[in-house]
C-alpha cells in the first residue's frame, strides 16, 4: 500500500506511515498512479482495489441485475460468504483471496466519456472482472486457480491497471466549476473540531471567575509562490500561517487577553494560573497616577452559527507544478515582451482561514479562503530600477490565477513607458484617479480617520464632523465585511461579532464610523463587527474590511475630455493615514498627462499625492460608473498589525495636490 | 519537539534539513491617556523546518526547498505529513545546486543584561513608569501608548552541523503625543530597545512632547521649489537602507543591484563626505545559523563585502555572511546647528520612504523648520521628493550623534536640491 495526499494527490513515495491520516489516504500500490492521475484531472474517487491474491479479509462485490439467481451466483462466486440486495445492486460478500476485481468508485455520478479497455461501468463504479488466466470458465474458478501460476495474476493485473492509467491519462481535465457544492465549501479544521471541547472547557473554568469570558481559536493555513529572476519559491507563507487560541477576560479593571499555542486537558488549570498569577495582577502594579479605562458592559448574548464561503478551484486540487505552470507563463510573457526588461515577477498566495469564537452564549464558526496574485515588471533606468505592477485578489481559490495573465502585455508595456518618465512639477492639479488610486484614497485618507478605536483616544478630527458634509455630494462610502465579496471579508470579527454593511459617508455626509467591540463599550455604540487581529498573537483593533465609494454615472472617457491640464494617476504603492489632522500622504507610481482634454503619451513618476482630506473629497466633480475593489496589500495599524483588506471604489475626478 | 521533528525527519528519511524553534513569552500593556486599555501576555512557540532536495537535471544538480510550519500542539503523525508535504513541495521549487551551509556547534548565549534578570511582566511595568514620568507639562501630553516586552528563547538546528542557541530581549512600541492648544494636533513615535532603556525612554518622550508642541503652533507649508534639505535619526537612518538593500546579495544575485566588492557606490567622482558604514548584527546568528558580527561595510565609500544568506552569497560564489538589518555610520564633520543654516529641516512626516529600487525618498511632512535668512519658520504640510542615487555624492553629516535599534551615527545629514511641494 501507498499513501496519497488527500489535497494534491502526490503520492508519497518514501514513508513509513501504515494507515490512513488526516491528509493521506492508502492506496493499493498497483492502481496508486491511476488513482492520483484520475483525482489530479478533477475525477474524484472514493474507494479502489487493484485486486488481491492472499488478502484473508472480506470485500464487497456489487453485481449487475442479470446476477439474480443466487444458486447460480454461488456455483461462479464459490468464494460468496454472504448476498445483500441494495439500492446499487446486488451486494456479495466475498472471501476477497478470490475477488478477483479491480474497481474505482467515484465520490459523485460522473458523465464520462469513455471507459478503460475491458473495464465496464455501473453507478459511480467502474470495474474489471478478471481472470489470470484467459482459459478459467470464471474468475473465481478455485481448481484451475491453484493449478496456475500465481505470477500469472500479477501479469494480468498489470494489463488491467495499465488500461486504467492509459484510459485516464486520455481522459480530459474535468471542469471543476462542475463539482458538487460540498466540494467548493471550504471545510471546517479538524484541528480546531478536535479542540472545541477543551475550548469549552476553559470557558467553562473560567467563566465564574471573570465578568466576561471568550475564546478565539484559528488555523489559518496559508501558502504562497513566487517566480523570477531570484528563483522559485513555494511553501507556507509564515505571515498568514497561524494556528493558537486567544482567551479574554474580563475583571472589576478592564480586560486582559493571554495567547497560547498548546491546550489538552492539562494545560487548562496552567491558562487559568497563569491569568489568576502573572496576567490578572498587573493591573495592581500600575505606575502612580494611571487609572483604568471606564466602558460598559460586554452582552454576551446567544448566537450559533457557522458559515464558509466557496471557491471554484481548491488551489491544493490544482497542485504546486499546475500553479507554477501558470506563473511561469507570466514570466515568460512578460519578459519576452521587451529587450530592456531586467525581470517579471509573479507571484499567487492564499490564505484558508478557519476560526472558533466561542463563549458562555456563543458558539461561531466561520471556513473562510481568500486569494491574491501580483505581476510586476522590472526595467534598469541606469541606476533607477522601474517597476510596474498589476495585483489581483478574490474571495477565492486558485481560479484568480486565470485573470493574471491578460494583464501581462500591459503590464510590461508600463514599465517601458517608465523608463522615459520625468518627475513632476510640484503642484495641484485636476486629476483622475484610476479605480486603484481611488481605493487608496478611501483607505488611507478618509478610512483609518473613521476607526472608532480612534475616536476613543481623541486621535480623530472625523468623531467633530458626524452628521456634516465631509465631502462631495457625489461620494457615498462603505466599509463591511459582509458588503463585498473580496480579501476583507469574513462572517463575524474577532470579537465574536457578526458582519456588517456599514455606511459611513452618505452623499457627502459623515453619517457614522466603523468600530470594534471594546471601543464601542467605551463609546456605548453597537459594534459594526471590525474588531480584528493580525494573529491570535495580537491584540484587536478597529480595523477596516472591504471599503469603497459607490459608482457615479460618468465615464472615464469624459473624465479625461474634461481636463484642461492635468493627470491621471494609477499604481498606488503605499499611503499613510493621519486621523487628527486629515493630512494625505498616498505614494502613486505614475501619472500621465492630460492636455486639452487628451493623454499625450507623457508620463510622470513617481509621485506623491498630498492634501487635506475634506478639501480633497469635497473636490470630487466626477464618478465613474464601475466599481473595482482590490485586496492584493496589507494594512496596517500605524507601522504595525497586518490584516488583509480590500478597497476601492470607480475612477473619479478630484483636484489634488502632487509632488 | 526538537525530538520530534528529528524522529520525524528520520522517519522519512529526509537528510537534509534547517530547524528554526523559537520560544516567545510577551508582556504587553495598552493605555489610552493614563488609563490602563488592556493586559496581554502570552507563550508560544513555533518551529519552521526547512526541508531540502537535491535532483539530479539535464541542466545539472538542482536543489529545492520548502518550509514546514510546526506547532507545540502537533501529534508525531501531524509532524510527519507536514515534514512529508515540505518535501514534495521542494520538489516544485527547484533552483541551482548549493552547498548547504557548514554550521557549528555552540554554547547557549545568554547576555548579562539588566532585562534578564526581570520577568517580562516586571520590565513591561518599569517601562509604562519610565513613560509616564516625562509626561507632565501642561501643553503637551501622551495620548496613547502601547508597551510589548518579549523574551525569545532561539534554537537552530541543521543537517550539516549548526546546533546553536541564544536568548534575545526586546522592548518595543509606539505613543502618541499630542498638543491642544494653538490647534489640537498629533505625532506619532515608536521606540525599540534591547535592554531597560528607561532613560532614553525617558529622554524621547520629552523631547516628543516639545515636537508636538511646536507642530502646534505650524499652519503654514513650505513654498513649492527646491530646498537643501536636513535628515536626522530615524529619517536618516531609512534613506541609508539603500546601501543596505542593494549591498544584499538578494538584490545583486537576480540582478536587481550592480553592487560587488570594491565598488564605489556613490560614484567616482565625490564632492561631499565618503561614506563609512559598518554593519551591526542584531542577533548572535542569522536565522539559518551563520554567527552575525561588526563588520565593515563601506570604507572611503568603496563597497568591502556584499552581506546575504547562505543561498544568494553561495551562487555569487562569496561567503554567506547573514543578512544585516543594522547600520553605524562613521563620520560627521559639521556641527547640527551649523548645518541647519539656510536648510529646510523636516522633523517628522506622515510616513517617510526609501525606495531601493528607484532610489527614491519622499514624504509628507508634519512638521518642518525653514532655517532662512529671516529667522526660523515652523511648517507643516507639502512633500519632499528626492533620489538619493543623485544626491549621494554630496552628502554631509553631523558631529552630533544618534542611536536606534536600527542605526548609530551621526545625527543628521544635509542633502542638496531636494524638490519640495508645498
Amino acid at each position: 500500500m501507498v499513501l496519497i495526499h488527500k489535497e494534491t494527490f502526490d503520492i508519497l513515495k518514501s514513508c513509513s506511515i501504515k494507515e490512513e491520516t488526516e491528509r493521506y489516504f492508502l492506496c493499493d500500490e498497483a492502481i496508486a498512479p491511476a488513482i492520483a492521475l484520475l483525482n489530479k484531472k478533477g475525477y474524484r474517487t472514493a474507494y479502489c482495489c487493484s485486486g488481491h491474491l492472499y488478502d484473508e479479509i472480506t470485500d464487497t462485490l456489487v453485481l449487475e441485475d442479470d446476477f439474480q439467481d443466487e444458486e447460480m451466483l454461488r456455483e461462479v462466486y464459490p468464494g460468496i460468504i454472504q448476498i445483500q440486495k441494495s439500492e446499487e445492486g446486488l451486494r456479495l460478500k466475498l472471501r476477497q483471496n478470490l475477488s478477483m476485481q479491480a474497481y474505482v468508485t467515484f465520490e459523485e455520478d460522473l458523465d464520462l466519456p469513455s471507459l478503460p479497455e475491458g473495464w465496464r461501468e455501473r453507478g459511480r463504479s467502474i470495474f474489471h472482472n478478471f481472470y489470470w488466466d484467459e482459459s478459467f470458465p470464471h474468475p473465481y474458478a478455485e481448481k484451475e486457480l491453484q493449478a496456475s501460476s500465481p505470477y500469472r495474476f500479477y501479469e494480468r493485473r498489470l494489463e488491467i491497471m495499465e488500461a486504467l492509467y492509459n484510459w485516464a491519462e486520455a481522459l480530459p481535465e474535468r471542469d471543476q466549476k462542475k463539482r458538487g457544492n460540498k466540494a467548493m465549501e471550504v471545510r471546517s479544521s479538524e484541528y480546531l473540531v478536535k479542540r472545541k471541547d477543551l475550548l469549552k472547557k476553559l470557558v467553562d473554568e473560567l467563566k465564574n471567575e471573570y465578568r466576561y469570558v471568550s475564546v478565539l481559536a484559528m488555523d489559518n493555513q496559508a501558502r504562497s509562490y513566487r517566480v523570477g529572476a531570484s528563483g522559485v519559491s513555494a511553501g507556507p507563507d509564515s505571515r498568514f500561517t497561524n494556528r493558537g487560541f486567544v482567551v479574554r477576560v474580563r475583571d472589576e479593571k478592564g480586560y486582559a487577553e493571554y495567547s497560547f499555542n498548546h491546550i489538552d486537558e492539562a494545560a487548562i488549570p496552567a491558562i487559568c494560573e497563569k491569568l489568576k498569577k502573572e496576567l490578572i495582577p498587573m493591573k495592581d502594579e500600575m505606575p502612580e497616577g494611571i487609572g483604568f479605562l471606564e466602558r460598559g458592559e460586554q452582552k454576551d448574548e446567544p448566537v450559533v452559527f457557522k458559515g464558509a464561503t466557496e471557491y471554484e478551484i481548491w488551489p491544493y486540487d490544482m497542485g504546486d507544478e499546475k500553479i507554477f505552470e501558470v506563473l511561469n507563463q507570466i514570466r515568460a510573457q512578460g519578459k519576452a515582451f521587451d529587450e530592456r526588461i531586467l525581470d517579471c515577477n509573479a507571484s499567487f498566495s492564499f490564505q484558508e482561514i478557519h476560526k472558533l469564537f466561542l463563549s458562555p452564549e456563543k458558539d461561531l464558526e466561520q471556513n473562510i479562503m481568500w486569494s491574491s496574485g501580483s505581476v510586476m515588471v522590472m526595467a534598469l533606468k541606469g541606476q533607477e530600477m522601474v517597476t510596474s505592477y498589476q495585483g489581483y485578489s478574490g474571495l477565492s481559490g486558485a481560479e484568480l490565477l486565470s485573470g493574471m495573465t491578460a494583464d501581462v502585455d500591459h503590464v510590461a508595456a508600463t514599465g517601458i513607458e517608465l523608463l522615459s518618465a520625468e518627475p513632476i512639477t510640484p503642484g495641484e492639479y485636476e486629476c483622475v484617479c484610476m479605480p486603484s488610486v481611488t481605493g487608496m484614497i478611501v483607505h488611507e485618507a478618509f478610512g483609518h480617520g473613521v476607526e472608532m478605536d480612534m475616536f476613543v483616544k481623541d486621535r480623530a478630527l472625523a468623531k467633530n464632523y458626524i452628521g456634516e458634509y465631509v465631502a462631495s455630494p457625489l461620494v457615498t462610502m462603505h466599509d463591511g465585511a459582509a458588503v463585498m465579496k473580496e480579501s476583507g471579508s469574513y462572517f463575524f470579527d474577532d470579537d465574536g461579532n457578526m458582519a456588517k454593511d456599514t455606511v459611513i459617508i452618505d452623499k457627502g455626509i459623515l453619517r457614522t464610523g466603523m468600530c470594534d467591540e471594546l471601543s464601542a463599550e467605551v463609546l456605548k455604540i453597537p459594534s459594526t463587527g471590525n474588531g480584528r487581529r493580525e494573529s491570535y498573537e495580537r491584540k484587536a483593533y478597529t480595523r477596516m474590511t472591504n471599503t469603497y465609494f459607490e459608482a457615479g454615472n460618468d465615464t472615464l472617457e469624459d473624465m479625461i475630455a474634461s481636463i484642461d491640464y492635468g493627470f491621471v494617476l494609477d499604481q498606488p504603492t503605499s499611503g499613510m493615514e493621519d486621523p487628527k489632522n486629515w493630512g494625505i500622504q498616498c505614494m502613486v507610481n505614475f501619472a500621465r498627462e492630460i492636455k486639452d482634454g487628451k493623454l499625450t503619451g507623457k508620463i510622470f513618476s513617481p509621485i506623491v499625492l498630498t492634501g487635506f482630506v475634506p478639501d480633497l473629497l469635497k473636490s470630487i466633480s466626477m464618478m465613474g460608473g464601475e466599481i473595482k475593489l482590490e485586496g492584493g496589500g496589507m494594512c496596517g495599524k500605524g507601522y504595525k498589525e497586518w490584516v488583509k483588506v480590500s478597497d476601492g471604489g470607480p475612477a473619479m475626478k478630484a483636484r489634488v495636490r502632487l509632488g | 519537539m526538537i525530538n520530534r521533528i528529528l524522529a520525524g525527519l528520520k522517519a522519512l528519511s529526509l537528510e537534509d534539513y534547517l530547524i528554526n524553534d523559537k520560544q516567545t513569552s510577551s508582556a504587553e500593556l495598552f493605555f489610552v491617556k493614563k488609563e490602563l486599555d488592556m493586559r496581554r501576555m502570552k507563550d508560544v512557540e513555533k518551529v519552521s523546518v526547512t526541508v531540502y532536495r537535491t535532483e539530479e537535471a539535464a541542466g545539472g544538480k538542482k536543489l529545492g526547498n520548502s518550509d514546514a510550519l510546526l506547532t507545540p500542539d502537533m501529534t508525531d503523525e501531524e509532524i510527519r505529513e507536514a515534514l512529508a508535504d515540505a518535501y514534495a513541495s521542494a520538489a516544485n521549487a527547484m533552483n541551482p545546486w548549493y552547498e548547504l551551509y557548514q554550521g557549528e556547534k555552540a554554547e547557549k548565549i545568554t547576555e548579562d543584561k539588566a532585562i534578564a534578570s526581570l520577568s517580562t511582566a516586571e520590565t513591561a511595568l518599569k517601562i509604562a513608569e519610565a513613560l509616564f514620568s516625562s509626561d507632565t507639562r501642561d501643553d503637551a501630553f501622551l495620548n496613547s501608548a502601547e508597551i510589548f516586552v518579549e523574551k525569545q528563547e532561539v534554537r537552530i538546528l541543521s543537517s550539516t552541523g549548526t546546533d546553536v542557541s541564544y536568548v534575545s530581549y526586546n522592548v518595543n512600541g509606539e505613543f502618541v503625543a499630542q498638543c491642544r492648544e494653538p490647534q489640537d494636533v498629533e505625532q506619532h513615535f515608536t521606540f525599540r530597545y534591547d535592554d531597560v532603556e528607561t532613560e532614553a525612554l525617558k529622554a524621547k518622550v520629552a523631547e516628543a512632547l516639545n515636537t508636538v508642541a511646536d507642530r502646534a503652533r505650524a499652519v503654514k507649508a513650505p513654498a513649492g521649489g527646491n530646498y537643501d534639505v536636513v535628515l536626522s535619526g530615524e529619517n536618516l537612518a531609512e534613506i541609508l537602507t539603500l546601501y543596505l538593500y542593494r549591498g544584499n546579495a538578494a538584490y545583486v544575485y537576480p540582478g536587481y543591484s550592480n553592487y560587488h566588492e570594491g565598488l564605489n557606490v556613490q560614484g567616482e567622482e565625490i564632492s561631499g563626505e565618503k561614506l563609512n558604514m559598518d554593519l551591526l548584527p542584531a542577533s548572535p546568528y542569522s536565522d539559518e545559523g551563520i554567527p552575525m558580527k561588526r563588520r565593515e561595510f563601506i570604507k572611503d565609500g568603496i563597497l568591502s563585502f556584499v552581506h546575504g544568506n547562505d543561498r544568494f552569497c553561495k551562487y555569487l560564489g562569496i561567503e554567506p555572511t547573514g543578512m544585516y538589518r543594522k547600520i553605524a555610520l562613521k563620520g560627521g564633520t559639521v556641527p547640527f546647528d551649523e548645518m541647519k543654516k539656510g536648510c529646510l529641516y523636516p522633523v517628522t512626516f506622515s510616513d517617510f520612504q526609501m525606495d531601493p529600487f528607484s532610489g527614491h525618498f519622499a514624504g509628507e511632512m508634519r512638521l518642518a523648520y525653514n532655517y532662512g535668512e529671516n529667522g526660523v519658520e515652523i511648517l507643516t504640510g507639502g512633500s519632499i521628493n528626492g533620489s538619493l542615487l543623485q544626491k549621494q555624492d554630496d552628502l554631509c553629516f553631523s558631529l552630533e550623534t544618534y542611536k536606534d535599534a536600527s542605526y548609530e551615527g551621526p545625527l543628521a545629514v544635509k542633502i542638496k536640491d531636494v524638490a519640495v511641494a508645498g
